[in-house]
């Protein structure tokens, strides 16, 4: 890239002086106009003082420690304990789900046979006589006239229902 | 054994750094590949691999050593997770550094802590024991001296804000280049150098700031 000398201001120069700092200005271009720049501006040569110094005094600070010797392995059992939870979850998950899956199915096979049962089944009775059932008072007989008394009257009654009625 | 002009062996270094991180990316590649597959021993080399950048960008962030390696370890198992949709488009080294410089922020959020933060202010003594490193080169031998002008620097560096410090922190002290600081931080390479420098020259204005301060002191107390 070509550089024109007369674009060095002093936030363009910024970025060329991390680059001296570094000692990564690569561009014989870059290295001119840096130098241009610095000659008439005290302001960016103390400013490239100060980085300097920065960066001896930062040497001086500690990095992060070494990792742990068993590092990886502890990495390794906190995959396969997130593995295992997630097992379980996803088991109760596929547990729920079968069991609402077959409730599912038990009740639509009941609602088929009750359609069926409803569309096959024969007509419904007489509506006296199941009132009557249901109240448990006449049993087999109709007219609240034959009614037993006593026990003879009521085999005397079912007598002439299994024969005399034929 | 002929001597190799200086420029030459410069320039040959200068060509074997990018190899080797080459050589390294596409070994990643490999690794990625089969942990996909759910290889769990490719997977563990990747943790090998990569702890100690991982360790040292979450050390740069948080400066808490006593959670670094915990955040550390729940970046790999977060990337363990995501790594099946991870399409290698980018870097593994990138993809695993963003998921750190995320998990970082979300620690600090619920731990609602500032990464670093100094109560107390330096004493007249212990700024003017700062004289020493910005001139010399060399730390002091007495592990007593050198742990104190170490506490003293992270001192001034809790002064500067967040991204001044971090950036020099990963830069200076984790080792991290410019070229992967922008791809962490999704910055133009650029705008990295120019925060770069700005903030090595905030550090320095704080440093002697802080040392006039302590000058005048003396001052006022030697006049009382």
């Amino acid at each position: 890239m070509e550089w024109n000398i007369k674009q060095g201001k002093c936030e363009e120069i910024e970025a060329l002086l991390e680059d001296s700092l570094e000692g990564a200005l690569e561009s014989e271009g870059a290295r001119n106009l840096l130098e241009v720049h610095l000659r008439e501006c005290a302001k960016c040569r103390e400013a490239l003082e100060d980085a300097k110094s920065s960066r001896r005094l930062l040497k001086w600070c500690e990095s992060a420690p070494e990792a742990s010797p068993g590092f990886a392995r502890v990495v390794m059992a906190r995959i396969w304990a997130h593995q295992d939870q997630a097992g379980s979850g996803r088991g109760l998950v596929q547990a729920l789900v079968t069991f609402a899956s077959r409730l599912a199915i038990t009740a639509t096979l009941a609602l088929g046979a009750l359609i069926a049962y409803t569309a096959v089944a024969p007509p419904a009775p007489n509506t006296e006589i199941t009132a009557m059932n249901a109240e448990g008072r006449y049993g087999l007989f109709t007219d609240p006239a034959q009614r037993a008394v006593t026990r003879d009257d009521f085999l005397r009654m079912v007598a002439e229902t299994s024969h005399g009625q034929k | 054994m002929a001597d190799v002009p200086k420029d030459v062996a410069s320039q040959a270094s200068a060509i074997q750094v990018p190899l080797a991180r080459r050589e390294k990316a596409r070994e990643d590649r490999e690794l990625v590949h089969q942990a996909q597959k759910g290889l769990e021993s490719a997977f563990e080399e990747l943790v090998r691999r990569h702890q100690q950048k991982v360790l040292g960008l979450v050390n740069g962030i948080l400066r808490r050593r006593e959670d670094a390696e915990d955040v550390a370890q729940q970046v790999f198992l977060k990337a363990y997770i995501s790594l099946k949709k991870f399409d290698q488009r980018a870097a593994f080294s990138t993809w695993l550094y963003k998921i750190t410089v995320n998990e970082c922020w979300d620690y600090l959020r619920k731990k609602k802590v500032r990464p670093l933060t100094y109560e107390a202010d330096l004493s007249e003594e212990q700024v003017s024991q700062l004289d020493g490193p910005a001139a010399e080169e060399n730390l002091p031998q007495n592990p007593e001296e050198r742990a104190e002008v170490r506490e003293l620097l992270e001192w001034l560096l809790g002064k500067l804000s967040d991204a001044d410090r971090q950036l020099l922190v990963l830069k200076e002290m984790e080792g991290f280049s410019v070229q992967e600081l922008a791809e962490i931080l999704d910055l133009n390479v650029n705008t990295v150098k120019v925060r770069l420098f700005r903030a090595r020259t905030r550090l320095m204005d704080s440093y002697r700031r802080r040392k006039q301060m302590a000058a005048k002191r003396g001052e006022a107390a030697g006049a009382g």
